[in-house]
C-alpha cells in the first residue's frame, strides 16, 4: 500500500509527538487482553491435520454409528411387538354371499373391546364361526319369494318326488317350519335319516343365496342316490307333520286363501293338509268340500 | 511445523499474523498485540482524554478483534481494520456519554481558518533537543486537545497508527481531500502551539 506523506507533514512536528505521546496501557490490562487471546485460541478446535493425535481419538468414536443403528433398531422391534395385530378379514366369499345376520356373526368384535379379548376372539373365530353359523342360519326365515319359483327351484335340485310324497308341498306351504326345527339328537337317528336332514339343511341354507344354493346343489347332485332321497322325503314329512299346525289351523289358512280367490295357493295348502291328515276332506267346513272335491289330489 | 505452533518474528506481516491467530495460533496475537497496543492505547487516550475510559475501550476493541478473527479477510491492511473496530468503539462511546464526537471542518469561522493560513511552515533545521523538552510535550498535547475531533483524529491516525491518507479516508469515511485538509489545519495548529519554543 501506498504511504505518500501529504505536503503538511511536518518532521518536527512528528519527533515533538512521537517524544512525547508514549503512554502503554497498564499491565494488567494487556495480561487480561492477552489471556482472553490465549483462551479463544484454545478453544478452537484444531483441524485433524493439525495434529497428529487424532488417531487416539479414533478407535473411542468408530462403534458409535454402530451402538446408534442397533439401538434404533431394537426400539423399532419392540414397536413393532407391541403394535396391535390387524383382525383377520372375513373370506370374501362368505362376506359377499351370506346374508346380514350372518355377516353381524362373522364381523369383528368392536374396538372398544379390550385387545386380549379380541385376540382370543380371532384364535377361536374359525371353528366358532362353523358352529354358530348352522343354527342361525336355520333360524333365519329365508327370503320371500313367490312360492311357484320356489317350487320349480325344488323341482330342478331335486328329483321329482314320488305323487305319493307331499313333503315338498309341505315344504312350500311352510317355509320356516322345516328349517326352525329343533335337530334330533344324533343317537336317535338313523344314518340314512341323519344324511337326509344333511341334505334338507344344506337346501335350506340355499334359501337366501342363489349362487351359494346353486353350488351346493351342483355339487351334492352326483352323489344323491335314490334311497338318500326316498329318506330325505321321509324326514321331511316327519319334520312336517312334527311341525304342521293344527287341523283349525290349516282349515283357517285354506279358507283365507279361497276366500281371497288364490285358489292354486289354497289348493297346494289342501293337498298339504290332506298329505297329513287322512280325513282332511273330511275336516273341512262344509262351504269348502264342494270345492275340495275338484281340488286332485297329487 | 503446525501453524498453531509457529513461532512469528517481526517480519510477519500484520495480516499474517491475523490469520495465524484466528486458525489457533495464540503466539501471532502476541505479536500482533506488541506491535499494535501502544498506538492503539494512545489513540484512544487523546481522543476521549481520560485514562480510565481509554483502558476500557482499549480493552473492548481488542477483545472485538479477539472474536472478530473467524470472519477476518486480509482485503485491507490489518491496522486499517483495527482502527475502524477501535473508531466504531469510540462512537458508540461518544453517543453512550452524550458528547458530540466530531464538529465539521465547515464549522470553523473564517477567522480560525485565516489564523491557521498565518502559521509558518515547518523549520526542518530547528534542533530535535529542543522538541523533546517537557514544555514541548505539554504543550503539543494541550493543543492536541484544542483540536476539533476530526483534526485530531486525523492527526492520531496519522502519527500513531501511520495511516496514509487513503487509509485514514477510509477508516473515517470521508474523502482523501477531506483528509488532507483536516491535517494541514491540525498541523498548523499544533506548531503554532509550539512556535513560542522554536
Amino acid at each position: 500500500m501506498t504511504d505518500h506523506r501529504p505536503p503538511e507533514r511536518d518532521p518536527v512536528l512528528d519527533a515533538a509527538w512521537k517524544a512525547h505521546s508514549t503512554e502503554l496501557p497498564p499491565q494488567r490490562v494487556d495480561a487480561a487482553i492477552l489471556a482472553a487471546a490465549h483462551r479463544e485460541a484454545r478453544s478452537r478446535p484444531h483441524a485433524a491435520s493439525d495434529d497428529g493425535d487424532t488417531s487416539a481419538r479414533r478407535p473411542s468414536r468408530a462403534w458409535w454409528g454402530l451402538a446408534a443403528a442397533a439401538t434404533i433398531g431394537a426400539i423399532a422391534f419392540g414397536v413393532v411387538q407391541l403394535a396391535p395385530q390387524p383382525a383377520p378379514e372375513a373370506p370374501a366369499t362368505v362376506a359377499s354371499d351370506t346374508p346380514p345376520k350372518v355377516q353381524e356373526i362373522q364381523a369383528p368384535p368392536p374396538a372398544s373391546q379390550p385387545l386380549e379379548e379380541r385376540k382370543a376372539e380371532v384364535v377361536a373365530a374359525p371353528p366358532a364361526v362353523t358352529e354358530q353359523r348352522a343354527p342361525t342360519i336355520r333360524a333365519v326365515p329365508p327370503a320371500r319369494k313367490p312360492a311357484e319359483l320356489e317350487r320349480k327351484r325344488e323341482q330342478i335340485a331335486s328329483p321329482a318326488p314320488e305323487p305319493s310324497a307331499p313333503p315338498p308341498v309341505v315344504a312350500q306351504a311352510f317355509p320356516g317350519t322345516a328349517q326352525s326345527l329343533p335337530l334330533p339328537d344324533a343317537p336317535q337317528e338313523a344314518p340314512a335319516a341323519s344324511e337326509a336332514r344333511r341334505s334338507a339343511d344344506a337346501r335350506s341354507d340355499d334359501a337366501g343365496a342363489p349362487r351359494q344354493r346353486a353350488t351346493a346343489k351342483m355339487a351334492a347332485a352326483p352323489v344323491r342316490t335314490e334311497a338318500q332321497n326316498a329318506a330325505g322325503v321321509a324326514a321331511l314329512q316327519r319334520d312336517a307333520e312334527r311341525a304342521a299346525p293344527t287341523p283349525a289351523a290349516w282349515i283357517e289358512r285354506i279358507r283365507k286363501l279361497y276366500d281371497e280367490q288364490r285358489f292354486v295357493e289354497a289348493a297346494r295348502e289342501l293337498n298339504a293338509f290332506r298329505a297329513v291328515h287322512a280325513d282332511a276332506d273330511a275336516r273341512l267346513p262344509v262351504e269348502l268340500r264342494g270345492w275340495a272335491q275338484t281340488v286332485p289330489r297329487p | 511445523m503446525p501453524a498453531h505452533r509457529r513461532v512469528f518474528s517481526a517480519d510477519d506481516n500484520d495480516e499474517a499474523l491475523m490469520l495465524a491467530y484466528a486458525a489457533g495460533n495464540a503466539a501471532a496475537f502476541d505479536a500482533l498485540y506488541a506491535r499494535h497496543k501502544g498506538p492503539v492505547y494512545r489513540y484512544l487516550l487523546r481522543q476521549c482524554g481520560n485514562a480510565g475510559t481509554a483502558e476500557e475501550l482499549f480493552q473492548d476493541v481488542w477483545m472485538n478483534a479477539i472474536r472478530a478473527r473467524a470472519t477476518y479477510v486480509p482485503s485491507a491492511k490489518f491496522t486499517t481494520w483495527l482502527y475502524t473496530l477501535a473508531r466504531h468503539r469510540l462512537v458508540d462511546y461518544w453517543r453512550a456519554s452524550g458528547q458530540i464526537g466530531f464538529v465539521s471542518l465547515d464549522d470553523e469561522d473564517d477567522d480560525a481558518r485565516s489564523r491557521v493560513e498565518a502559521v509558518p511552515g515547518s523549520r526542518t533545521d530547528e534542533p530535535a533537543t529542543r522538541a523533546e523538552s517537557a514544555e514541548i510535550g505539554r504543550r503539543i498535547k494541550e493543543a492536541l486537545t484544542s483540536l476539533p475531533a476530526v483534526q485530531r483524529e486525523a492527526f492520531l491516525l496519522q502519527q500513531e497508527a501511520g495511516l496514509s491518507l487513503a487509509e485514514i479516508a477510509e477508516v473515517t469515511g470521508a474523502g482523501e481531500e477531506t483528509v488532507k485538509s483536516r491535517l494541514r489545519y491540525a498541523s498548523a495548529k499544533l506548531r503554532a502551539a509550539l512556535e513560542p519554543l522554536r
